[in-house]
């Protein structure tokens, strides 16, 4: 159905928007699956709708770092180090220790963290081993430990969360250390082993604070502005928050992976919605299925209803009005899509003086 | 203080979890001994810190394959956490019900069913019977799934009977049959299977249609269910004998393997009455059965009477040298140490669970213990070790037979063969005395540190 919406459906200049009228986040689709995107912890969208899931296997094996597309074809993976004779293309073990975080820059470079070598590695889909790593453990500026998500910034500059040293740290592509934020506490603008990071359209940086059940966020200087969220599991309580990203509205969403679940806050840190997952079936998915006789013996006899619900969720990314959830337990990603209008000042009555039933 | 309520300490807490630092058992030493065993049979009282930063660097979700993941972490909070005793307990009831990952590759399921056990470790033998008889693991292992009204599958009641409570020569086969009838229509409902995703958890359903619901005669008692079943195992004097000698065998002295049970008298028949009337008192109040034997004489004076399973020697060593204390590479590697030495966790070889004792070792298996705990011990910044050279140290100067004193104090207390304390002393007089003065503190402190590592790969350390 058409809706008039006066124009006013498309971003604005600056990004920033009062109020939206929220028309419904339908799930989409679901991507991956076991043994192809094998626990991914993270993922970034690059170009030509190429989707680098990050896997973090158990132990030392790291897991596939793989490419995937809207139409969950398998595009290969990308390697840290050089692919060996026997490398199961499955169960690709790229060369990450316990990797954590990704990104893709303007060039489609990847970048990712690694949290057992305290580096961040850049690599290209095209090369099969890295081209860059940097990163030394320990604690002085520009020292790392345990890095996990990153964002970067519109100047091409990469921030990293320094979990152990409960902070935030800018760098360089190439790794040279330009500033950072955050020390350990529970206070305001103080950190606890934080996980997250992202960036809204005025480059202001929002931390999942993971210790101490909230989001943050900052500052592009790095001074603390809001706190989001608190320890619970009720409605816009967190659990162990970890990853973070902001939209084009503004809307702020949370991996709450101690709750299976991602919220939804708006750019006033208000609670909206949340997602408890809805995976189907996705085509890599069905397709091997379809093989299996005995698979689909099983799954006739079973109860799917679990199923379908998120599973220790870390990361949650966006990209345009698709949220991205790397559902993390049950090795795939699944897909919703954002169907909202942003109002103009004259169209919604102004706020109420105080509450009213109708 | 005095040195045995050290060394007591010591012995109670190697036995309750694989050990304590020096700190702590100081600690301990200066309360009264029965104080400290009351505290560690209510492990409820107690939180584990630091569990949320375990899952995120090591999650249990990763645990598709294999358990590994839950199994190291086990050992790291047998080792570290503030409830060790609700550890060893999950773990004599994994190696009692000797449920083996290898045939349903259900992480899941298996970790749950230890979860179970660590929960309910403690409490009535009753109630610990009633929730292995309802859990999938068990179920799926021992067949309980095809075991219906109009067909009956006696694998689960005949191992309910010989291996989880009675013992052989304590039934007969009518009895089997009969248990097998009343748990007909015990079985599960599977979650969805591993592929495409993941597994999901399975649930435990009685079907009352496949239930045989006639009244059966076991052991001279008239039942109808698995629950009847259960009440009549519980009030039995071999039942309660057959817990006592596991428990004796798990926390004071080994026993021969429990196959030759029905012909091996126990070590200790004194130790086992006083156990099994504990439990007939008690109705089976395995709490009520722990407090008699650790506050025991024969529990006491049972020291390094026992070997050391590989979990307890894995945990034993990393509790020794501190480290890991952050979930780090090296703790998620700790499944696979005691792997090599001969117990994979959620993997026991078979349905009678690990051969114990002195079938711990073979030659592969001893070399193992050995190279890993002298590798741990190697790396002298790890804070236990670093600790214990610092302590030694402060003592000043010493002969060689002082040093090999003070680190066998330190690294237990452990008492050695005297044999074992010469050949100590004789690698100890290769360097002459300790000396701390004049720039030769470095070098002292290396040579600690080494005598620390033949201490570690000492025949006595095998034993808690």
């Amino acid at each position: 159905m058409a809706v008039e919406t006066n124009g006013a459906n498309e971003a604005s200049a600056n990004g920033t928007y009062e109020i939206l009228l929220r028309a419904g986040y339908p799930y989409e689709q679901t991507l991956g699956r076991r043994l192809v995107t094998f626990n991914p912890i993270d993922l970034a969208v690059g170009k030509e709708g190429r989707i680098y899931c990050l896997g973090r296997g158990p132990f030392e094996t790291g897991g596939p770092l793989r490419i995937l597309n809207w139409e969950d074809e398998d595009l290969g993976v990308v390697r840290r180090r050089p692919a060996e004779p026997n490398d199961r293309p499955a169960e690709a073990d790229c060369g990450w220790i316990w990797p954590a975080g990704i990104v893709c820059d303007e060039d489609e470079r990847i970048i990712v963290s690694d949290e057992a070598d305290h580096t961040i590695t850049i690599a290209t889909r095209e090369r099969d081993e890295e081209i860059a790593r940097w990163g030394e453990h320990g604690s002085a500026p520009g020292q790392l430990d345990r890095p996990a998500h990153m964002a970067i910034d519109d100047e091409g500059r990469l921030l990293v969360v320094d979990t152990m040293n409960h902070r935030v740290q800018r760098f360089t592509m190439d790794g040279r250390y330009i500033d950072g934020f955050g020390s350990y506490g529970s206070g305001f603008g103080e950190l606890d082993m934080p996980w997250g990071i992202a960036l809204d359209g005025d480059g202001c940086v929002y931390v999942g604070d993971w210790r101490n059940d909230r989001v943050q966020k900052f500052s592009p200087s790095g001074e603390p502005l809001m706190i989001i969220g608190s320890s619970g599991d009720g409605d816009g309580e967190l659990n162990r928050p970890a990853g973070v990203a902001v939209d084009q509205h503004g809307d702020i969403y949370v991996a709450d992976r101690g709750n299976n679940r991602v919220l939804l806050f708006n750019r006033e840190g208000r609670y909206v919605e949340k997602f408890l997952g809805d995976a189907t079936l996705s085509p890599s998915a069905l397709k091997m299925l379809m093989e299996q006789p005995i698979l689909l013996r099983q799954r006739d006899l079973t109860v799917l209803e679990e199923e379908k619900r998120l599973r220790s969720p870390a990361s949650v990314r966006i990209d345009g009005d698709r949220l991205l959830i790397p559902d993390f337990g049950y090795n795939r990603v699944q897909v919703y899509r954002k169907e909202a209008y942003p109002l103009r000042e004259d169209q919604v009555a102004p706020i109420p003086t105080r509450p009213a039933l109708r | 203080m005095p040195g045995d309520q050290l060394e007591l300490m010591a012995h109670l807490m190697r036995r309750v979890g694989v050990g304590a630092r020096r700190d702590e058992l100081e600690e301990l030493a200066a309360r009264p001994y029965e104080d400290v065993v009351e505290e560690l049979l209510h492990p409820e009282t107690f939180t584990d810190p630091d569990q949320d930063v375990i899952e995120r660097y090591l999650p249990t979700a990763t645990s598709i394959e294999l358990p590994s993941v839950p199994a190291s972490r086990w050992i790291y909070n047998m080792a570290n956490g503030p409830r060790p005793l609700r550890e060893k307990m999950a773990l004599l009831w994994h190696q009692i019900f000797a449920t083996a990952f290898f045939k349903a590759v259900h992480a899941r399921a298996s970790i749950a069913q230890v979860d179970q056990f660590r929960e309910n470790g403690l409490g009535s033998m009753r109630q610990i019977l009633l929730d292995l008889s309802r859990d999938p693991a068990m179920i799926d292992w021992l067949d309980n799934s095809e075991n219906h009204a109009d067909s009956v599958n006696e694998n689960y009641g005949r191992e309910l009977l010989e291996l989880f409570s009675l013992g052989i020569g304590n039934y007969t086969e009518d009895d089997v049959k009969a248990a097998a009838r009343a748990f007909t229509g015990w079985t599960i409902v599977p979650g969805a299977p591993i592929n495409p995703y993941e597994m999901n958890d399975p649930q435990f359903r009685f079907d009352p249609d496949d239930h045989d619901s006639e009244e059966k005669i076991f052991l001279g008692e008239t039942v109808v269910s698995g629950e009847d079943v259960i009440e009549v195992i519980i009030k039995q004097e071999a039942c309660a004998r057959f817990i006592a000698r596991h428990l004796y065998n798990f926390f004071v002295a080994d026993e021969p393997p429990v196959p030759s049970w029905h012909q091996a008298p126990p070590v200790d028949s004194e130790a086992i009455d006083t156990l099994a009337t504990a439990f007939l008192e008690s109705d089976g109040d395995i709490r009520e059965v722990m407090r008699t034997l650790l506050n025991s004489d024969f529990f006491k004076d049972a020291r390094f009477q026992r070997v050391k399973s590989p979990v307890e020697f894995v945990g034993g060593v990393i509790k020794l040298t501190g480290a890991p204390q952050f979930p780090d590479l090296p703790m998620s590697e700790l499944s696979r140490a005691a792997e090599l030495m001969g117990q994979r966790l959620y993997d026991p070889p078979s349905v009678e669970g690990w051969h114990t004792g002195q079938e711990w070792f073979d030659s592969g298996t001893l070399t193992q213990r050995v190279n890993f705990a002298v590798e741990q011990v190697m790396d002298t910044s790890k804070p236990g070790i670093a600790q214990i050279i610092e302590r030694v140290a402060a003592d000043g100067d010493a002969s060689p037979e002082q040093l090999v004193d003070r680190c066998l104090d330190l690294c237990g207390p452990l008492a050695v063969k005297p044999q074992t304390r010469e050949e100590l002393i004789e690698r100890a007089q290769e360097g002459g005395a300790l000396v701390f003065e004049n720039g030769a503190g470095s070098e002292a402190r290396e040579r600690i540190g080494r005598m620390v590592q033949l201490i570690v790969a000492a025949p006595e350390y095998q034993f808690a």
